[in-house]
């Protein structure tokens, strides 16, 4: 019954500028920050093979680890999005939801990367949390059994 | 669990439409300040043009990223170079420079030159003799080379002067000389075979 999903961002240097866990249910296993940072990672090789098929800024479905899934997603300044999605989630995370939800992050990056006071390399800073974790919350947070949305 | 409705309230800022005008003296202002700020604390010409280079990197990675997401919307981005370069010619031209740029030619396989009669940068600048061969220009070359490298296509830009042809009333022609990485060349060629 457990589930939880995780959203890491790489900015076009390839450093990491945003690692969190969005969701998880009630009874999951918290999990560790680097088993999170290895499944992200190991499919961005995957997704940056992906980039250079198409036009597209959303790649889908692009590796799977054990049970977790992960979606990968390119801005055009070279970001790239990786939301993993472990365990029995109720129902389909559709790539429409998914889609939805990371423009709603893209949009957010853009702004984030517009802050001349913020190094490229730091962290993408609390708006930008907080942005994620409300797209997660309205899209992607049904379809965990007894969620935990954000702390 | 959900949170009450009355937690704060969610300061959700979008992009906007981002296209306010700025009067360009007050760009000259701003620009000049930069020039003379990194003019006294440098050694020679190369650095201050690397000076202003570095700094038209940062403006050229942040813009990128929102115009493209403005103009695009988040459904697509250029995978392909001349699309790309198009972009960078047109649109961001229009947005960072007040116009967009004259004309953009290819040269060799790797090669491409992006021109503007009129560059911003160069508008309200007259170079002293003690400076030698600097360009201004060298800022835009350094915003060109944020986008191309962001985006995916790595490459060496400069900038160059040259003279108006015959019959041209406007002074120097400001030249952005892009010159790719084998691995972008090598990228495209492969996806033209496709």
């Amino acid at each position: 019954m457990s589930a939880s999903a995780a959203l890491t961002v790489v900015n076009a240097n390839g450093r990491s500028v945003y690692e969190r866990e969005l969701g998880s249910s009630a009874d999951s296993v918290d999990t560790d920050a680097h088993v999170r940072e290895l499944i992200g990672r190991a499919a961005l090789d995957f997704a940056d093979a992906r980039s250079w098929e198409s036009s597209a800024t959303y790649l889908r479905l692009v590796d799977r680890f054990n049970d977790a899934d992960a979606h990968g997603y390119r801005t055009s300044g070279g970001g790239r999005f990786v939301l993993t999605l472990r365990g029995r989630l109720r129902g389909n995370a559709g790539d429409e939801t998914i889609r939805q939800f990371f423009t709603d992050a893209h949009e957010a990056y853009a702004i984030a990367k517009m802050n001349p006071m913020r190094d490229e390399d730091e962290d993408l800073g609390e708006a930008f949390d907080r942005a994620v974790r409300e797209s997660f919350r309205r899209r992607l947070a049904p379809l965990f059994p007894f969620a935990r949305t954000d702390e | 669990m959900r949170r009450g409705s009355g937690s704060g309230t969610t300061t959700r800022t979008t992009l906007g439409k981002g296209k306010s005008e700025v009067a360009s003296s007050a760009f000259a202002l701003v620009f000049s300040e930069l020039v003379q700020y990194h003019r006294a604390r440098v050694r020679d010409v190369g650095e201050l043009e690397r000076a202003l280079d570095e700094a038209g990197e940062m403006v050229g990675r942040r813009a990128f990223e929102a115009q493209a997401f403005r103009e695009r919307g988040s459904g697509k981005r250029d995978h392909r170079l001349l699309p790309l370069l198009q972009f960078t010619q047109s649109v961001v031209w229009k947005n960072v420079f007040g116009r967009a740029a004259d004309s953009l030619e290819v040269y060799d396989d790797d090669e491409y030159l992006l021109s503007d009669k009129d560059l911003l940068v160069n508008r309200f600048v007259s170079v002293p003799k003690d400076l030698g061969d600097l360009n201004c220009g060298s800022f835009a070359a350094g915003v060109v080379r944020g986008i191309l490298c962001s985006a995916g296509f790595p490459a060496k830009v400069t900038a160059y002067s040259s003279e108006a042809g015959p019959g041209d009333e406007s002074g120097r022609t400001t030249n952005i000389l892009m010159k790719f990485e084998k691995e972008v060349i090598e990228r495209e060629r492969r996806l033209d075979g496709k």
